[in-house]
């Protein structure tokens, strides 16, 4: 036995047989790095980020300042995006408010994710009555197209950004919940959870330390890519009236006001509508950067 | 066994197959030569790792689609190259002339068609028969391996048969053109005892009557012992010993192959403990400079640590890559 | 006559397979169809088999990993065949399994360190980090691995030290039974004699019992005192490995036995070959499972189930060839 531990070591450390590989972490990092898409998404992310927390501080107008001696202006050296039918100054709307529309993304998005989440869990670790429940309702919601049943909610609740928080949350958690399930129910048989529950693991342990980790690739990406189509969603919603209001800088109500004046004054729509497109991709391209990374298969 | 004094059917020279992975080359075959006598059959062993299987693939030509590529060497089948060759002589060649049967049959069937089509595509293929005459071959052929209700199981899907006989099956779609040789990969492995026992049985008795040469690649020394009438033994992407059945199980040369004689269990040999080979497989990406073997070996030398045995050849082609058997250091040659 | 330290009565796993249009009706995949053996304290006990003998199951409804159909499980001298998962835990510290795919029972996610520690935490068997730090290292070295492999994750281990890692896991809590479930099987050759290795000193060292189940007989020989050999949810014959080997009784045994290819090209072997495939463990054969493949199968076997026969004292056979010497 000694002389195997002898000879063993002696092999390990004649052949130099150091550590090629790094933790999970840094060979995420690693691989994340080689994603040029995702990582020019990231950048825009982290600027809509800065942006939204200091502003108003960098725009070169007050967002809610009439001027009515430059109505609806185009873009120019003192108006990059021109201005409104107020004369605001558009590109400092749009600035102001990337802090609306991250809020709503974010924050709907995170309610949705971590309610999804446990039920997801409890769904797929515990089975029987609870997990039927949970499915069925989550079909119900299923079967709604997401606006559709955003447009519902906010008839029931009323108009306003807080209730289409509410709303897109409400719609996010079913997806969330299906996807934490169905990785429940396989990392549930898997040898390693079995091993777990041979040492004497709690539920509660098993759930934390082996499922929720081994299911968190899965959540953060869809988590990215979510927030996405959130951000769209919310904006749809202020579109069509029924989110935030004016004077409120939000990207779908200053697309829906320059709708009016698409005709002579595209800016107002162009504008907005890049803003909500550059972001939505944004997400998107970083969901599907961090997928890979993430992605065990992809390991080789 | 008798001793086989044939002709080559196959000659793998130096032959080198790298896989180009992101994280750098992976030599899986690194300069192996094995002859394969007309009529016989040779045992490749090694465990995970020593290339054996990537050694079969380079001649299946299943190389195709992997990051792997013969960089250098011959494949010789009868003479003739089958490495640089058109695609579509290739393709005649898989089927016709070589046979393969894999570890797992259930992935190598094609789930969705019956067995009677997969096994009579081959025919179809590579000669000109009709679909009925192809039929009744398959039929006859599924009837000499021992496959009961033959005329029925043609029209049944690979889910309806267990393990066994789904094997069967592979080996008739190997043989259904005649081959000149088979290679089989692990055809054994995931089947249990008294199943393995019975498809040993059947091949050895399909050579018997064909007069097919084998090639068979296995990591299952009592496999060896029991079909085999020369055995290669490979380690880490290169060939460390080669002879005659006999001589490599009661003559071994190189400590590899007499560590791994001696650390498998015996049925009915009673000892304490195993002598086992100590350390593992080095990492492909920390290739010891001299002797692959080197740091795990028992008998090293320093001569070992510096430089790549040869081969030292004894009576009988019997053959050895360990500095051991130079008279140097020991040895007899 | 030692203690016993596990009496399995009975034992049962059935699986509902539901059939027919509406699920109505119910049939069984009848896994482990009552099972009856004892474990002595210090032994190994050897379970061998071919694949959906049960093997696996019996072990693991022991440690109660699945729920058993009905039986009976009296471990050291407690009857633990109806403890809830809570009463459970406490035995789960003295029965310990080392699973066969050393890749798939290590989470890919925890470093070594967390692996070994987890049971340590979980039975609140160290206290504070440093306590846990040095018991790890002392798990690590006792299987043949060092401190400095304690940060590594299991993707950076070969097959035989991932399964070192399974070990030492299974040791932290200082078991009495340690049920291994086909533990080298995934390994090379070389290997696999280290980790057999392996287990017999810690047998000795920590004075283990084992219950060593594979499909390997060479390897089940070599490491047990005693063998159970099962077909189709049942035991065929059990007795001791000597015994077995010299003088198998059953029909089955002996083809097994037989079948085993044997590492020396000289051996001249009269191979008892089965025919056919082992039957579903859905609707198995009446009477004698076995049945089917047995060349010398009698009429009474077809209807009556063989019972436990008596050779001596450690060995059993479940044949009708035998039971009439009663």
């Amino acid at each position: 036995m000694n002389n195997e531990n002898l000879l063993n070591e002696k092999h390990e450390k004649d052949l130099n047989y150091k550590r090629d590989m790094r933790s999970p972490f840094s060979e995420f990092v690693g691989k994340f790095k080689k994603q040029k898409t995702a990582i020019a998404a990231s950048v825009f992310i982290l600027t809509l980020i800065i942006l939204s927390l200091i502003g108003n501080k960098v725009v070169p107008y007050d967002y809610s300042e009439y001027d009515y001696a430059n109505v609806l202006q185009g873009p120019s050296g003192d108006h990059f995006f021109g201005t409104d039918e107020f004369g605001r100054d558009i590109f400092s709307r749009i600035i102001i408010g990337t802090k609306i529309s991250l809020f709503v993304g974010l924050l709907s998005v995170t309610i949705g994710a971590v309610a999804g989440t446990a039920l997801g869990l409890i769904s797929g670790y515990y089975g029987g009555f609870l997990d039927s429940i949970i499915m069925r309702i989550s079909d119900v919601l299923f079967a709604f197209p997401g606006v559709i049943l955003a447009i519902g909610i906010i008839a029931i609740l009323g108009p306003g950004i807080g209730n289409v928080i509410i709303a897109v949350a409400i719609f996010s958690t079913p997806s969330f919940a299906r996807i934490v399930r169905s990785t429940t129910l396989e990392l549930k048989e898997s040898v390693f959870v079995k091993a777990a529950k041979n040492l004497g693991a709690s539920d509660a342990r098993i759930l934390f330390k082996h499922i929720l980790p081994g299911a968190m690739s899965n959540i953060i990406v869809y988590y990215t890519m979510t927030i996405g189509s959130s951000i769209l969603t919310a904006s749809s919603l202020s579109f069509l009236g029924m989110g935030a209001q004016a004077p409120s800088p939000e990207w779908g109500l200053m697309l829906s006001t320059g709708r009016a004046y698409i005709g002579l004054n595209w800016h107002m729509t162009f504008f907005p509508g890049l803003a909500i497109f550059l972001t939505v991709l944004s997400f998107n391209l970083l969901g599907d950067g961090l997928r890979d990374a993430l992605d065990p298969k992809l390991t080789e | 066994m008798k001793k086989v004094e044939n002709k080559n059917i196959l000659e793998i020279k130096d032959l080198h197959t790298y896989f180009y992975t992101d994280n750098g080359i992976v030599k899986a075959v690194d300069g192996v030569d094995i002859n394969l006598k007309e009529g016989s059959t040779l045992g490749i062993v090694g465990e995970s790792g020593s290339g054996k299987s990537v050694t079969a693939l380079s001649v299946m030509n299943l190389l195709e689609g992997t990051k792997g590529k013969i960089v250098k060497g011959e494949i010789l089948l009868d003479g003739k190259d089958i490495v640089n060759i058109s695609k579509e002589e290739k393709r005649k060649l898989k089927g016709s002339q070589i046979g393969m049967i894999f570890q797992e049959p259930m992935t190598s069937l094609n789930p969705v068609l019956k067995i009677g089509d997969q096994i009579m595509e081959g025919l179809l293929q590579h000669s000109d028969m009709s679909k009925q005459e192809a039929k009744e071959k398959t039929i006859k052929i599924l009837e000499q391996i021992s496959i009961p209700r033959a005329d029925k199981i043609i029209n049944e899907y690979p889910f309806q048969l267990s393990g066994g006989m789904r094997q069967r099956i592979m080996i008739a779609m190997a043989l259904v053109c005649n081959p000149k040789i088979l290679i089989a990969d692990e055809p054994t492995t995931a089947l249990d005892v008294t199943i393995q026992a019975q498809i040993l049985e059947l091949i050895l008795e399909l050579k018997k009557i064909i007069g097919m040469s084998i090639m068979f690649i296995t990591h299952d020394l009592g496999v060896v012992a029991e079909v085999c009438d020369e055995v290669v033994v490979m380690y880490c992407g290169r060939v460390v010993e080669s002879g005659d059945v006999f001589t490599i199980f009661e003559d071994p040369q190189h400590p590899y192959t007499k560590g791994l004689l001696e650390s498998i269990p015996k049925l009915g040999v009673e000892v304490e403990r195993l002598d086992s080979i100590p350390g593992n497989v080095p990492n492909p990406k920390f290739m010891p400079k001299g002797c692959k073997f080197e740091p795990r070996c028992k008998y090293s030398m320093d001569i070992c640590k510096e430089e790549e045995p040869p081969f030292f050849t004894f009576d009988n082609e019997h053959k050895s890559r360990c500095w051991l058997c130079k008279k140097e250091y020991g040895g007899e040659l | 006559m030692k203690k016993i330290l596990l009496h399995v009565e009975g034992l049962k796993k059935y699986y509902p397979v539901r059939k027919g249009i509406l699920g109505s009706k119910k049939e069984y995949v009848k896994a482990v169809d009552g099972v009856d053996f004892d474990v002595y304290e210090g032994e190994v006990i050897g379970i061998v088999g071919e694949s959906g003998c049960g093997k696996s199951t019996t072990g693991m409804l022991i440690s109660n990993l699945i729920n058993k159909t009905s039986g009976k499980i009296i471990f050291d001298g407690k009857d633990i065949s109806n403890y809830d998962n809570a009463q459970m835990r406490s035995v789960r510290k003295d029965i310990q399994m080392i699973f066969q795919d050393p890749y798939a029972s290590l989470n890919p996610r925890m470093s070594v360190r967390e692996i070994i520690a987890e049971p340590l935490k979980i039975h609140k068997l160290t206290s504070g980090k440093e306590e846990t730090d040095k018991r790890v290292v002392e798990l690590l070295k006792q299987v043949g691995l060092d401190s400095y492999h304690a940060p590594r994750y299991p993707h950076e281990f070969s097959g035989g030290q991932r399964q070192r890692i399974g070990i030492a896991r299974a040791l932290a809590v200082e078991p009495k039974l340690v049920i291994a479930d086909e533990p080298v099987s995934a390994l090379d050759v070389s290997i696999q004699s280290q980790v057999l290795n392996l287990m017999k000193d810690l047998k000795e060292k920590f004075n283990l019992t084992y219950i060593f189940i594979a499909h390997d007989l060479s390897v089940v020989e070599h490491i047990s005192d005693r063998i159970g050999v099962m077909y189709l949810g049942n035991f065929a014959e059990v007795a001791d490995k000597k015994e077995l080997y010299k003088n198998p009784l059953h029909p089955y045994t002996q083809a097994l036995l037989s079948a085993v290819p044997v590492p020396d090209p000289r051996a001249k072997k009269d191979r008892i070959i089965l025919e056919g495939s082992i039957p579903s463990a859905l609707n198995p054969p009446s009477g004698c499972k076995f049945h089917t493949r047995c060349n010398r199968a009698m009429e009474r076997c077809k209807v009556e189930v063989p019972k436990k026969t008596v050779i001596n004292e450690k060995h059993y056979v479940y044949c009708h060839l035998y039971d009439e010497k009663e």
